[in-house]
């Protein structure tokens, strides 16, 4: 029971950065009715930037995680502008191929500023785990938590109680007419993909403290994790998001636990299966889309 | 006196074809404008034109006699164009009170004036006790009735309307008339396209007749009422489309 209760909350700390990352993917989806599928490789390439201060300058860890929100806001709008503005509305599928050849671009830029092998991540602070009665629980996870719950907080507020959060909703309910009300489509395009960079660029640093160290797999890793969980949500659904990273956070600490190691993505994939038998817009997402289609009907 | 809008030598077209070609029209201060014709004609084509929602291949679009050809949607809207668009296109996901929200941010605001609530609560009382509702639960001469007033939330200079009682139900679609009428009476300028030809004319003060991209008639409402080719043609056709779609 303990064991349980302990996997349990472990799995909803490190799934919490699987929220963040499926809030990127899910958000971006929404707004443009497209997948970026540079999402991973952008927080790669900011990771990278940040590994290779701390590789050749050892420079404060604090300087690190600002170069990474730095550089993964610049990646962000570096993509949109190359692969998400420059081709035209109607053209989703071109520009989802485009943001995939847009990945290995970046990737391989990461590998440049660092050959590939694997390399140490700093670690935030060097605490022990903090013991709660029979649980015990890693500084990390903790801060990976509280920063996931921070932002998500950060991002419902701008959402709704910001002009460009109702236009962003706005548009990700219906981009024409959005376009319509007078709202500049394009800088909301824009804006959305420096907010979701930033809060990658938040998971991204929050998962590499806690890992310690950095592997070229790291944007594959990102891409995975952030699209399963926001498939198990529902696409475009930012409560979805929020659930299916928890719930797969929670799958494979369980997994891990019981099954073993190797069992640990074999279960997300699973997970995930069963998801989309089940309910196949995912968690939340038939309720909204439902409801969107409800809308359309009606007006 | 210089229109307000005017639009010279329009042409719009799809791929090659064309929808809109060379229209000419203008909307002087505090008039109705009504553009009539049937399904296809490339009403809302011109509407869009103007919105700077579709690119025209041809032609001048004057605001206050300068030219707003190029501009974006966004910059149009700030101007003081307002298109209240086709089908109402409003935002089900979001409250009545956010949908008028998205309106004001046309005029660069993020929360209602005063005015605009006042106002709100007055021109449209079925609405003002549901504003914390999600817009997707309003009937549709409800939504019909949220699109206008979103439109009028970005305090527009220049009210496009494109359809506003299509799909309605005569009394509804009636009401919508009224609400249109006293509009017009708080010195609003207005561009509508309509199929309801006998209502539109009762309302309008100019009329053009749009065919197949080209305006065939245009005049006063009182001489196009008067006019036997547009009673043949629309009048007749009108009460049997009205039936049709309502
Ligand atoms: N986005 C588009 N792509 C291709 N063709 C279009 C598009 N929009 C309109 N058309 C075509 O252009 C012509 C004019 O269309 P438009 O919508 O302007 O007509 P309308 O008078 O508003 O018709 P309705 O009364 O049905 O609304 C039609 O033949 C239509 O099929
Ligand atoms: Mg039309």
């Amino acid at each position: 029971m303990i064991d349980f209760v302990q996997n349990t909350v472990d799995g909803i700390m490190f799934g919490s950065s699987y929220a963040l990352l499926a809030v990127g993917f899910t958000i971006i989806f929404g707004v443009m009715r497209r997948l970026n599928l540079a999402f991973g490789a952008t927080i790669m390439l900011g990771a990278y930037v940040g590994t290779w201060l701390h590789v050749n300058y050892q420079v404060n860890v604090l300087i690190i995680a600002l170069a990474i929100l730095a550089s993964t806001v610049l990646t962000g709008v570096y993509v949109e502008r190359l692969c998400f503005r420059a081709i035209r509305r109607d053209a989703a599928l071109a520009s989802m191929v485009s943001s995939f050849v847009i990945w290995m671009q970046l990737e391989e830029v990461a590998i440049h500023l660092l050959p590939e092998r694997t390399y140490p991540f700093p670690s935030l602070f060097v605490v022990d785990a903090i013991e709660v009665g029979a649980f015990l629980f890693r500084a990390e996870h903790v801060t990976m938590l509280v920063l996931a719950v921070a932002m998500v907080g950060a991002l419902h507020l701008l959402l709704h109680r910001t002009r460009f959060g109702l236009a962003l909703r706005a548009m990700s309910e219906n981009p024409r007419a959005a376009s319509y009300m007078g709202i500049d489509t394009g800088r909301v395009m824009l804006c959305s993909f420096a907010l979701v960079s930033l809060v990658g660029g938040v998971a991204g640093y929050t998962i590499l403290a806690t890992d310690e160290q950095i592997t070229p797999f790291f944007g594959l890793w990102t891409t995975f994790k952030g699209l399963i969980a926001m498939m198990l949500g529902g696409m475009g659904s930012l409560p979805g998001a929020i659930l299916g990273g928890l719930m797969l956070g929670v799958v494979e600490a369980h997994s891990q636990w019981y099954l073993g190691n190797e069992y640990k993505d074999l279960s997300a994939y699973i997970l995930l299966f069963a998801i989309l038998v089940l309910r196949p817009g995912g968690l939340m997402g038939r309720r909204i889309l439902s409801r969107e289609e409800l809308a359309y009907r009606r007006v | 006196m210089t229109p307000v809008l005017e639009v010279r030598g329009l042409r719009v077209s799809y791929g090659g074809l064309r929808a809109v070609d060379g229209v000419s029209l203008e909307v002087r201060h505090g008039e109705i404008v009504s553009i009539i014709g049937m399904n296809g004609a490339g009403k809302s084509s011109i509407l869009n034109a103007i919105s700077g929602i579709v690119p025209p291949d041809e032609g001048e679009i004057l605001f206050d006699g300068e030219s707003i050809g190029g501009l974006a949607t966004h910059a149009i809207v700030a101007r003081g164009i307002v298109q209240v668009p086709e089908g109402r296109m409003i935002f089900g996901t979001l409250s009545v009170e956010e949908n008028l929200r998205v309106g004001a941010h046309g005029r660069g605001g993020f929360l209602l004036r005063e005015r605009t609530r006042a106002d709100f609560g007055r021109l449209f009382p079925t609405l003002a006790d549901k504003l914390d509702r999600p817009a997707a639960g309003l009937s549709g001469g409800e939504a019909q009735v949220l699109a206008l007033a979103r439109g009028l939330a970005a305090e527009p200079r220049v009210l496009l309307l494109d359809e506003p009682s299509l799909g309605l139900a005569p009394k509804l679609a009636a009401d919508v008339f009224d609400l249109i009428q006293r509009l017009r009476e708080q010195g609003l300028t207005i561009l509508m396209v309509e199929q309801n030809v006998g209502r539109t004319l009762a309302l309008a003060d100019r009329a053009y007749v749009l065919e197949s991209g080209r305006i065939a008639l245009q005049g006063s409402a009182s001489e196009l009422l008067s006019d036997s080719r547009l009673v043949a043609n629309y009048l007749g056709m009108s009460s049997t489309s009205s039936c049709n779609t309502t």
